[in-house]
């Protein structure tokens, strides 16, 4: 549930925030040498390529607060909880994990595309394929899957059904899929600019801490994006000319270094959203969320699930990144953004 | 007088050093192929940083000029810059039968000699370069008190690396009296002056490793009862990768300390970080260094794997070129070939240190938590400060729900490296660690950074 949103909306928000003017200050993004760097100062003069993959920014909402999304929640009633013995794909079904993977394929692809007008049309046409080709949701699902059947066994299945299978749990799950519609991007993000005036009181923002901590979606959302930066940044390497290139170690511990100054933005992000799409739950009901997440089976849930969507995109993105720089190499990125003018920060 | 004298010696020394630059002008012809023009593309591509370029056409330029003294040691200097020694050998020796009684020639083939270990013949080729300077020369150049020494080295660089290179190889055959002995009667270092201090700023700066490494020599050279600083300097040493003279340097500062701690700590190192009872060829040493420059600096990836090979040939127990092995495993994506590598690196040398903190991250990695645990408990018995290893072991334990275990090593960790570095060295374990404390345990596992924290266990 929590996982699937979370995925979803913080995943898609927090890469737009790196990708994007989503805040007070611009952020750009450029690769030097072997390097994806982020600053809020534009890159100098004689960039090899500036940034390379972007996507299209969300809106900057400005309104305050919005109600979240109540559409198409079962009530109680609508439930019937079934006793059999669970399946993995039933648990991806109940989760939310299933039905939202097409939104963080579609967040994570994103990432690779380039911005209109910065390729050429036939350039840009050969980019989306790869990237549509490797993002396949279907593609993805299959192999989470199996990655999770073979690190679960039915008793862990079971313990885990009776919370996705109960009310209170398909409730929590819709609230997130919700949620993870693009529409409510808009919503989501006035109601985190309504939080910076009206902050939740502290009961609720221990509560919610708490969640990021036991499902660990900010460390999460961190992983999954610097997957994609040092993807970009380990391809960049590979096709630069030997004498150019970067050390060996040298780009993964740059994008290590990353990791700090992206885990602050990630986070804010992640709270935020947490605290919109569960607006419409009491403290009571949180806390029972919360407290199946801290408990054994959901533990197991999370970390496998974690670990395997993990595993899938740092392959997916690492053969995305070599593909469409094999494609469409860096200099043809720099030679079309030199003639298209200033760049434009992302 | 004496000046007339000074100068001669410098003036051989100079001819001798820089004949490989002047003697490019025996080219047969200014344009083409000749031998000449080739040494010259050579060392172009050399300059501009294109070094298997610079040695193919240092190839060319000894199959173009058979005869040509400066073409055959052209060739020799780049392979031996690449670690390429049987071919670096016979073009020395070609050039030696064509010109054996000239200064440039015998200099490169004792700095050569000094490479490869072959430190008896390294001194007998010096010898030889004296033996040919004028009789009040070489008198000079042996007698001479420092006072009057001094100026003569700094007018000539080349003699002070004549000087150099004769106080390394002695060093090297661990003969350390007579490297000191050497340095004070020909000014290399003044007695009195404290290098320690000048070496233990730059050790703690940023400034570039040649750097640190002169300052750490002349100070080992220099201050023969500094236990600590001659100590630093095996460490510093050992991190980058010399492990002959850098066991050699923690040997003596553990001779030279009057505490037993650190009498132990000293043996202790040597054991577990620099092959103890298993010492490195020189040889070996010196591939795998040059091996290391071709991975790390030119991305030359089959090129320094070939090297490590022949390290590992020639040294067999040197613990060092299985971590790289592997490290160029994980670079093709290969984790499974990447822990073989360790574990052999851990078979032939089980007490290197950092091969089973390199094997116990590569488990780590791919989720193997048992054998994890057995590898970094293994690194912490070996070495109880190493932080990144652990916390490494840390997130084994924590991945299989050791609660007890995970809090044990992170608060070992993280209390030693805020004790040694500051608190912002481990700032993102303490802070998963702090919400651990709060909330019990979480989804994802703690994070496993591997912070330089002391000097001499980092690297590899």
């Amino acid at each position: 549930m929590t996982r699937g949103l979370n995925r979803a909306v913080a995943t898609a928000l927090t890469l737009a925030a790196l990708a994007a003017p989503a805040r007070a200050a611009d952020v750009y993004r450029w690769i030097d040498g072997a390097t994806v760097v982020y600053s809020d100062q534009p890159p100098p003069e004689g960039v090899i390529l500036t940034s390379m993959p972007g996507r299209p920014a969300l809106p900057v909402v400005t309104a305050p607060d919005a109600p979240p999304a109540e559409a198409a929640i079962p009530t109680p009633s609508e439930v019937v909880v079934s006793t059999r013995p669970a399946t993995v794909d039933e648990i991806f079904e109940l989760s939310g994990m299933r039905p939202q993977l097409p939104s963080i394929a579609r967040a994570l692809g994103a990432e690779y595309l380039p911005r209109p007008g910065q390729l050429g049309e036939r350039d840009t046409v050969l980019v989306a394929q790869i990237v549509g080709r490797q993002f396949a949701p279907a593609r993805l699902y299959a192999v989470i899957r199996d990655d999770f059947r073979r690190r679960v066994d039915q008793q862990q299945l079971d313990a885990i059904a009776v919370w996705f299978r109960s009310p209170l749990g398909r409730r929590i799950t819709a609230l997130e899929i919700a949620a993870a519609n693009p529409d409510a991007a808009p919503r989501i993000a006035a109601f985190a600019a309504g939080l910076k005036t009206s902050p939740a009181p502290a009961p609720r923002l221990d509560l919610v801490q708490r969640l990021d901590w036991v499902t660990g979606t900010s460390q999460e959302t961190t992983d999954l994006a610097l997957a994609i930066a040092g993807s970009v940044a380990r391809a960049a390497a590979a096709v630069t000319p030997a004498e150019r290139r970067a050390r060996a170690g040298l780009v993964e511990r740059r994008i290590e270094e990353m990791r700090g100054q992206m885990a602050v933005v990630i986070a804010e992000n992640v709270l935020a959203q947490m605290f919109y799409v569960y607006a419409p739950l009491s403290d009571a009901e949180l806390r029972q969320y919360v407290d199946f997440l801290a408990s054994p089976p959901g533990r197991s849930y999370g970390r496998i699930a974690h670990s395997a969507l993990l595993r899938v995109v740092r392959e997916v993105a690492d053969r995305t990144a070599f593909e469409v720089l094999r494609a469409v190499p860096p200099q043809r990125w720099a030679a079309t953004q030199r003639t298209a003018g200033p760049s434009t920060p992302r | 007088m004496s000046a007339r004298v000074t100068r001669a010696v410098a003036i051989v020394v100079v001819v001798s050093i820089t004949a490989l630059t002047a003697a490019a002008q025996e080219r047969r012809a200014t344009t083409g192929e000749s031998p000449g023009a080739l040494v010259d593309r050579a060392r172009a591509a050399y300059a501009q940083g294109r070094f298997q370029e610079a040695l193919e056409t240092a190839r060319r330029a000894a199959e173009a000029g058979p005869r040509s003294v400066p073409a055959q040691l052209a060739h020799g200097g780049m392979a031996e810059f690449m670690g390429e020694f049987d071919e670096a050998y016979q073009a020395y020796a070609r050039a030696q039968a064509l010109a054996p009684n000239d200064n440039a020639t015998r200099y490169r083939v004792a700095s050569f000699a000094t490479r490869i270990g072959d430190y008896d013949r390294a001194l007998r080729e010096l010898d030889a370069i004296l033996a040919t300077q004028p009789k009040a020369a070489q008198f000079f150049f042996r007698w001479a008190p420092p006072f009057v020494q001094k100026p003569l080295l700094k007018r000539s660089p080349a003699l002070e690396q004549f000087v150099d290179l004769q106080i390394d190889i002695l060093m090297e055959k661990g003969d350390l009296a007579e490297a000191r002995r050497l340095a004070l009667r020909h000014a290399i270092v003044d007695s009195g002056r404290d290098y320690c201090a000048d070496a233990n700023q730059k050790k703690t700066g940023k400034g570039p490793s040649d750097e640190v490494f002169k300052a750490f020599r002349l100070a080992a050279l220099a201050q023969p009862n500094a236990a600590d600083c001659i100590w630093w300097y095996g460490q510093w040493l050992a991190d980058e990768g010399y492990m002959r003279l850098g066991r050699l340097m923690v040997e003596e500062g553990t001779r030279l300390t009057s505490s037993q701690g650190n009498r132990d700590s000293g043996n202790r190192f040597v054991r577990i970080r620099l092959g103890g009872a298993r010492p490195v060829a020189k040889r070996a040493e010196s591939v795998f260094l040059i091996a290391k420059q071709r991975y790390l600096r030119d991305g030359d990836v089959d090129g320094a794997a070939r090297l490590f090979d022949e390290s590992l040939r020639l040294s067999p127990t040197f613990a060092r070129p299985y971590s790289y092995k592997a490290r160029l495993a994980l670079d093709d994506g290969d984790r499974e070939a990447a822990i073989r590598w360790l574990r052999r690196g851990v078979d032939a040398d089980p007490e290197s240190w950092r091969t089973w903190h390199n094997l116990g991250r590569a488990l780590l990695a791919v989720e193997r938590w048992d054998e994890a645990e057995h590898a970094l408990t293994k690194t912490v018995d070996l070495f109880p400060d190493d932080v990144g290893g652990r916390l490494a072991l840390a997130r084994a334990l924590y991945a299989q729900g050791k609660w007890d275990g995970y809090r044990k090593q992170t608060e070992y960790a993280v209390g030693f490296a805020r004790g040694y570095r500051g608190p912002d060295v481990v700032k993102e374990p303490a802070a998963f660690f702090d919400k651990f404390q709060r909330w019990g345990p979480g989804a994802v596992l703690p994070p496993t950074p591997d912070p330089r924290v002391i000097l001499g266990w980092n690297q590899d």
